[in-house]
């Protein structure tokens, strides 16, 4: 009875300390490319739920617990619906920003990912609004390491050729 | 940093922080649900949830009302069941009319089997009544 208690306790630890790690991350990934913040709440704490029925040898890291939040917003938001959805969340963005160069170039820029194959889309916001190493990166898309870096290339070349010169030029200030 | 870098990360949307941290509801749920000094979130339920809470509600009233109407039925139907034979008949309140020196089979047994009621040898007739 007292083992049980302790491994009880000790899973309830553990899944706290998976909550207090990571939740944040996960729904900021969520929530970055839609508008539904209460919506994105939800997802995010279904990914965790999702990790703590699991019963996971190891406790999972972000790579995993992205990789779970891709399917579990993949389920919520299929093909253009997505799509839409991020432009919504963009537009949305732009307009709450105080007009000017960084607005116009933000703008811009939100063009630029819209147009984009929804695979190099995705690569760049993970590794760049999400911060994630190119490790984490694989896990997050289940691929090589190596395979991840080469998306992340073709990522960034789709973006540059997209991109209209004067955006790609940096401003000095 | 590269310009492709810093471009994205000037675009990345702000995520403002949750009401609750993501996935708080679960913990309470799942981790603190003995925890007595957990006062449940009140606030935010999503429209889904609503509607699942509304659909639930309405199925829980109409079985209430599906069962008062059985319940109620089968009281209006049942016969009333007469009274248990115990075999030791309660004595009839209202004397025999026709025969009043001889008591009634109702009396006997009574008389047989409380002994409160017996006359103690003495003959039950109107003059040994006491006034």
């Amino acid at each position: 009875m007292s083992g049980e208690s302790t491994m009880l306790a000790a899973k309830e630890q553990a899944f706290i300390d998976l909550h207090t790690q990571h939740s944040a991350r996960v729904y900021r990934y969520i929530a970055c490319p839609i508008s539904d913040r209460h919506r994105a709440e939800d997802l995010a704490a279904d990914v965790v739920r999702i990790a703590w029925e699991k019963q996971l040898a190891e406790p999972p890291g972000i790579g995993w617990l992205l990789a779970t939040a891709r399917h579990v917003i993949g389920n919520e938001y299929r093909g253009r619906r997505r799509a839409q959805e991020l432009v919504e969340r963009l537009k949305d963005e732009a307009r709450s920003q105080v007009p000017g160069t960084n607005a116009e170039e933000r703008a811009a820029v939100a063009d630029v990912l819209v147009g984009l194959r929804e695979r190099d889309r995705e690569v760049l916001m993970l590794s760049y609004w999400d911060e994630l190493t190119t490790a984490e990166l694989a896990q997050t898309l289940g691929c090589s390491p190596s395979a991840a870096a080469v998306r992340l290339r073709r990522a960034r070349r789709a973006f540059a050729k997209a991109a209209p010169s004067h955006l790609m030029t940096e401003r000095k200030d | 940093m590269d310009r492709i870098e810093q471009l994205m990360k000037d675009a990345k949307p702000h995520v403002g922080v949750p009401d609750a941290a993501p996935g708080s509801d679960s913990a309470r749920s799942m981790v603190f649900s003995t925890d007595p000094n957990v006062v449940p979130r009140a606030g935010r339920a999503p429209g889904r949830r609503i509607g699942v809470r509304t659909v639930a509600a309405s199925v829980v009233a109409a079985a209430a009302v599906v069962g008062a109407v059985l319940v109620g039925g089968n009281l209006m139907l049942q016969p009333a069941p007469g009274p248990a034979q115990t075999g030791t008949p309660a004595p009839s309140a209202s004397p025999a009319p026709s025969a009043p020196d001889a008591p009634t089979p109702a009396a006997s047994q009574a008389g047989t089997s409380a002994g409160a009621l017996s006359t103690g040898g003495v003959e039950c007739t109107l003059a040994n009544v006491d006034q």
